[in-house]
């Protein structure tokens, strides 16, 4: 495929703490996973693999240059730091253009909800990316959600509601929620705190006088 | 205001904070959101101020998460009261708050209300915040 973004790539011979160097001289450090083989260490040009990103997406097929030839690989795992939002680590994944992988492709909402435009309801995003089996030709940028016809309260989208092309699989829950509209609050309803594994969120946890003048000791649920 | 409904210990060491936020640092809900560029303690009181800010300037539309809760209790000795004697009392709680933490997400609301209420909010908090916009979040570099 000819259209396929294509990146410079270099083997890697810096590790570990010592990275750190690369991402001064504008590279990132950057592995390419050969399932059943062994892996390979990369350096790429941080300006080239970011545009490629912001154009094709955090899932896209692309075309590796070695100096000793071409690999076509996966975009599998991109790390951005959380703060200044430059990229740390690639992760690519070889694949073979004639076998399925699962991959994960962003969500796009599109259309107009109407009950975007009425009072009191607006469109909740459940997902941001879905897992789909396809050939790594055919894996798409985004995966388009139509929300025209979302209206009343209670109105949704589920996975298996999605208008995929036939040569897309979809994995995981077909039930899984992907949009729904949802009433707005209004404020005297008690503070939502987002709840956590780990125990650094509200789990198990109220909102302290608010709980007292309302009626709720529902915190993380909604 | 927020705080835990029981703990299993009452009081707790200062401890560090280290690092930045390695997980709750992306928009999960909404569309809108403040997230920390600096790391500090934001207390229960400045976290309801901001709600209040957000909820009133989004004139009851739309919908707020929070995406901290102030776990961490804070002891304070009465005033004029000679050292030792233990701990002082809880006085108040506040969450740790580490650069790249995803403090509040909106959606539901346009633009320029949630922009407005968020930039509002932002004054209610000791730490430093920007703003970040879902569509503008998966650009990278």
């Amino acid at each position: 495929m000819s259209d396929r973004p294509s990146l410079a790539a270099e083997t890697r011979s810096v590790f570990g703490r010592k990275v750190a160097q690369l991402r001064k001289q504008g590279l990132v450090p950057a592995n390419l996973v050969v399932p059943g083989g062994d892996s390979r260490a990369l350096q790429i040009n941080e300006h080239d693999i970011a545009t490629i990103i912001r154009r094709e997406g955090r899932s896209g097929l692309v075309e590796l240059r070695f100096s000793d030839g071409k690999e076509a690989a996966l975009l599998d795992e991109v790390s951005v730091h959380p703060v200044n939002r430059r990229l740390q680590h690639v992760v690519f994944r070889h694949v073979d253009l004639d076998t399925n992988v699962q991959v994960g492709v962003q969500l796009e909402l599109v259309g107009d909800a109407p009950a975007d435009q009425t009072s009191g309801r607006f469109v909740v995003r459940e997902m941001d990316e879905i897992s789909i089996e396809c050939l790594p030709e055919d894996i798409p940028n985004v995966v388009e959600v139509d929300v025209s016809g979302l209206s009343e309260i209670g109105d949704h989208i589920r996975a298996k509601d999605l208008t995929l092309p036939e040569y897309l699989v979809l994995l995981g829950d077909p039930d899984a929620m992907v949009v729904h509209v949802q009433a707005e609050r209004i404020e005297s309803e008690p503070i939502e705190a987002i709840g956590d594994e780990d125990g650094d969120g509200a789990e198990g946890m109220v909102a302290g006088d608010e709980a007292t003048d309302d009626d709720g000791d529902e915190s993380g649920e909604s | 205001m927020l705080m835990p409904k029981r703990t299993k210990y009452q009081k707790m060491h200062r401890g560090r904070m280290r690092g930045v936020a390695s997980r709750g640092n992306r928009l999960a809900h909404g569309d809108y959101g403040l997230q920390a560029v600096s790391r500090g303690y934001v207390n229960a009181r400045q976290i309801e101020a901001a709600r209040r800010v957000l909820t009133h300037n989004m004139r009851r539309q739309g919908r707020v998460w929070i995406g901290i809760f102030p776990d961490k209790p804070i002891t304070r000795k009465p005033v004029e009261v000679r050292m030792g004697g233990g701990k002082g009392a809880v006085d108040h709680w506040v969450a740790i708050v580490k650069p790249g933490r995803m403090l509040f997400e909106i959606a539901g609301v346009e633009d320029e209300i949630a922009r407005k209420a968020l930039l509002l909010a932002m004054d209610k908090l000791s730490v430093r915040t920007r703003l970040v916009v879902r569509e503008e979040e998966s650009l990278v570099g």
